[in-house]
C-alpha cells in the first residue's frame, strides 16, 4: 500500500497547529518552568523554628514569620540592620561537623 | 536546633555558577591584561576557595544527616553548575523562571531537599518588576556576588514557601483551565 507522505504531512502540520492553538488557550504555564521530584502531598509540618542560612535569608525569614511560623536569620554580614544573629556560619558548621558544641548548629 | 526545625541555606554560589569556567581557562575579563604568573596565581587561589566552599558545602549536609535536621539548599541551576556533576545529592525542585512566581530575574534555581520532600502547588504571580541580571549592579570586588543580583522578591519567597515547602493553597491562585 503507498503512503501518501505529502497528506500525511499535511495532518501532522494541522495537528500540530491545533495542538498550539489548544495550549495558547490555557492559563498552564509550560511543564518544563518547574522540575519537582519525589514530591508529597504531605504538608510539611514545622513545630519548631525555621532558621534562615546566609544572604538574602532575611526576606525568607519575614515571609515565614507573616505565615506565622517562628523564624530567624544567621549571616555575616547586617547590612539592613534586621540580622538576627550575625554569626560566622563557616566556622560553626566546621565545628558542627567536628562534633563539637555550638549554639545553633546542634541539637 | 532539633529535627522539628527546619534549615534553608541560601549557600554562597559565587564560585559554583558557571562564570567560574570562563576564569579557570584564565580569559575571564578580570585576568585580561595581566602576566601569566598572576593569572596562574589566581585560578589556584580560586580553586582552593571553591574547593572549601564544597567541602563546606558536604559537611553542612552531613551534619545534618547525623542530627535528623531538615535541610532546604538554595543554588542557582544550569548544567554548567560545578554542582551539577560534583554533588551526591540532585536537586528535588528546580525553578526555571522565577518570574513565574512573583520574582524581578528569570535565575532558574534549584532545591536540594534532605530528610524532608517538597510540595508541588501553582501560585503564579506577576512580578512587580522585572530585572535583567546584566544589568545589575555588580559586586563590591571580585568574588562578592552583587547585592541587587542575590535579591529575592518577598513575592517569591511567600508562592515559594506555600507551593514547595507548606503545602499551602493561596487565595489567588490562578486556576487552571482543563481541556
Amino acid at each position: 500500500m503507498q503512503v501518501n507522505v505529502g497528506r500525511q504531512q499535511d495532518y501532522v502540520r494541522r495537528l500540530s497547529k491545533r495542538k498550539r492553538t489548544l495550549a495558547s488557550y490555557t492559563c498552564r504555564p509550560s511543564i518544563t518552568d518547574i522540575v519537582v521530584t519525589n514530591k508529597t502531598k504531605e504538608k510539611m509540618e514545622i513545630k519548631g523554628k525555621v532558621h534562615c542560612l546566609f544572604e538574602q535569608s532575611g526576606t525568607f525569614k519575614k515571609e515565614f514569620k507573616k505565615l506565622g511560623y517562628d523564624a530567624e536569620d544567621y549571616d555575616i554580614q547586617d547590612n539592613f540592620g534586621e540580622t538576627d544573629h550575625v554569626v560566622d556560619l563557616f566556622s560553626h558548621i566546621e565545628t558542627a561537623y567536628a562534633g563539637g558544641v555550638q549554639r545553633y548548629l546542634t541539637t | 536546633m532539633n529535627s522539628d526545625d527546619l534549615v534553608m541555606a541560601f549557600f554562597p554560589c559565587i564560585y559554583f555558577c558557571e562564570n567560574n569556567n570562563l576564569f579557570f581557562t584564565g580569559k575571564h575579563i578580570n585576568l585580561s591584561g595581566h602576566t601569566k604568573d598572576f593569572v596562574e596565581r589566581e585560578i589556584i587561589k580560586r580553586a582552593e576557595q571553591r574547593h572549601y566552599l564544597y567541602v563546606l558545602l558536604v559537611k553542612l549536609f552531613n551534619v545534618c544527616t547525623n542530627r535528623g535536621l531538615r535541610l532546604i539548599v538554595e543554588n542557582p541551576y544550569s548544567t554548567e553548575h560545578f554542582l551539577y556533576n560534583n554533588f551526591p545529592y540532585e536537586p528535588k525542585v528546580i525553578d526555571r523562571d522565577r518570574r513565574r512566581r512573583g520574582d524581578y530575574y528569570k535565575k532558574p534555581t534549584q532545591f536540594f531537599y534532605h530528610n524532608c520532600e517538597p510540595t508541588h502547588g501553582e501560585t503564579y504571580t506577576t512580578p512587580k518588576m522585572l530585572k535583567r541580571v546584566t544589568s545589575a549592579t555588580p559586586g563590591i570586588r571580585q568574588g562578592i556576588c552583587s547585592e541587587e543580583r542575590s535579591l529575592i522578591s518577598p513575592d517569591y519567597a511567600r508562592n515559594f514557601i506555600c507551593d514547595f515547602i507548606i503545602g499551602k493553597t493561596q487565595v489567588h491562585s490562578q486556576l487552571q483551565f482543563e481541556f
